[in-house]
């Protein structure tokens, strides 16, 4: 088994965007940020101390942010070296290889953790009353991440990179044709 | 700001925290009940070792730039995104180009297929999914040699990885249609030696089949009948026995053993 910590350490453009996933949306809904650590050898590998959210909505997005800014960030970066690489087959440039493992760590950290998770969670019961719709979302999200922590001893983060990086160019192409 | 400096005095208030995924410690949960103002120690250290009242405080922390190396890496990200998809319009267009090869298939035009392939193929030379359906293409049209090497290009491509190895072993059943194909035309001119030699070429790409095997052993056979000496005679023999091994039911080697042992029962290889 490959130790966490070596992930990190090949991954760590994943664990930076993780954060900067957290610190965006914190700064987005008006939460305060007091602390950031973007990526250090250690665990966790990375973090971002906030004041607490005020509402639900907010320990939403909070939560949410980094899932949707790595998976945008991953298709996007990888998407130049997925092309040629995954659609033709075609060999690629040190700049394709180079883009592709950027694409690829970001996409592997794109899962929130247990602990953004069970934050969530708490907020619904803290905030049950003014959730508003966004609740209907929270609990499968907040389980899903759970499970999918729980399948990362599978390598479901790798598997979710693989599938982001090499069908959305397909897609595209579908869609251009 | 000093990192170092916030982060004890913000953790043993009690502040939310987020971190990266793979990490053991979870993040401290808010209270069963809303705390009054969990923050406020936080800010008032804060506050006070920058100088700053409490709402100078709060302002700081809501418009502090991002690092600026951050910034920096994110823009070098993105100018390196934009340079590779600068580079990208001929892969988009020989892939879209590809996808209206298989539309124009699908319709019956191999005419149409075969200028889109090849117009793809002039986009991005060389590559393995491009080429190797431009040998399907060649191979519908007719040109049979072309369409092959095309085919073998692709095949021989080894290194490309498991996310094409579909289109690969598409790839290698055209290519082992064609062999076959050529095979019987062999055959049928009466040279064994090429059709064997297809067909074990067959076998070498696509793996041992009874069905190859026996053909193996026809040819033999057929090459025995016509003065191939009793090394024709043996090498049909373990032929036919290599696709009984493969098929024990196989009629076609049974047929062949069969034929083969009145072969020799009446003398008959010259």
């Amino acid at each position: 088994m490959i130790p966490g910590i070596l992930i990190a350490l090949l991954t760590f453009p994943g664990v930076i965007v993780h954060e900067i996933g957290h610190e965006f949306f914190c700064r987005l809904t008006g939460v305060l940020v007091y602390d950031v650590k973007y990526f250090r050898v250690g665990n966790p590998s990375g973090y971002v101390i906030h004041s607490h959210p005020k509402n639900f909505s907010q320990q939403f997005w909070i939560t949410v942010g980094p899932f949707i800014v790595n998976s945008v960030v991953a298709v996007v970066v990888a998407l130049p070296a997925a092309l040629p690489y995954f659609v033709l087959g075609a060999p690629m440039s040190i700049l394709h290889w180079f883009l592709l493992w950027v694409g690829v760590s970001v996409g592997m950290h794109a899962f929130p953790s247990s602990g953004d998770a069970k934050s969530l969670l708490s907020s619904i019961k803290l905030y049950r009353a003014q959730a508003g719709p966004l609740i209907v979302l929270a609990y499968p999200f907040a389980w899903a991440i759970f499970i999918a922590n729980v399948l990362r001893f599978f390598w479901i983060d790798f598997f979710y990179t693989a599938f982001l990086v090499s069908l959305v160019p397909k897609g595209l192409v579908a869609l251009i044709k | 700001m000093n990192e170092e400096q916030l982060t004890k005095p913000t953790e043993s208030a009690g502040a939310a925290q987020s971190e990266a995924p793979q990490t053991q410690p979870a993040a401290p949960e808010p209270q069963a009940e809303a705390p009054a103002d969990p923050d406020e120690a936080i800010l008032a250290e804060i506050g006070a070792k920058l100088g700053l009242d409490r709402e100078a405080t709060i302002a700081h922390l809501k418009h502090r730039p991002w690092p600026r190396w951050v910034v920096l890496a994110a823009a070098g990200l993105a100018v390196l995104v934009v340079v590779a998809l600068a580079m990208s319009p001929r892969y988009f267009a020989a892939a879209a180009a590809r996808e209206r090869t298989y539309a124009a298939l699908r319709d019956g035009d191999i005419a149409a297929a075969l200028a889109l392939i090849s117009q793809a193929d002039r986009s991005v030379p060389h590559t393995r999914q491009i080429r190797g359906l431009m040998g399907q293409v060649l191979i519908a049209a007719g040109r049979d040699s072309e369409g092959e090497a095309a085919i073998r290009e692709v095949v021989s491509k080894d290194d490309v990885g498991a996310w094409v190895s579909e289109g690969q072993r598409l790839e290698k059943i055209v290519l082992g249609n064609l062999l076959f194909h050529q095979a019987e035309q062999a055959f049928q001119e009466n040279r064994y030696d090429d059709a064997i030699a297809k067909l074990q070429e067959m076998i070498a790409s696509q793996g041992d089949a009874p069905n190859l095997e026996s053909s193996i052993g026809w040819c033999y056979l057929s090459k025995a009948e016509e003065g191939g000496g009793p090394k024709a005679v043996a090498a049909a023999r373990e032929a036919f026995n290599k696709a009984l091994a493969l098929d024990p039911k196989s009629q076609n080697a049974q047929d062949g053993l069969a034929e083969l042992d009145k072969l020799t029962s009446q003398g008959g290889s010259k």
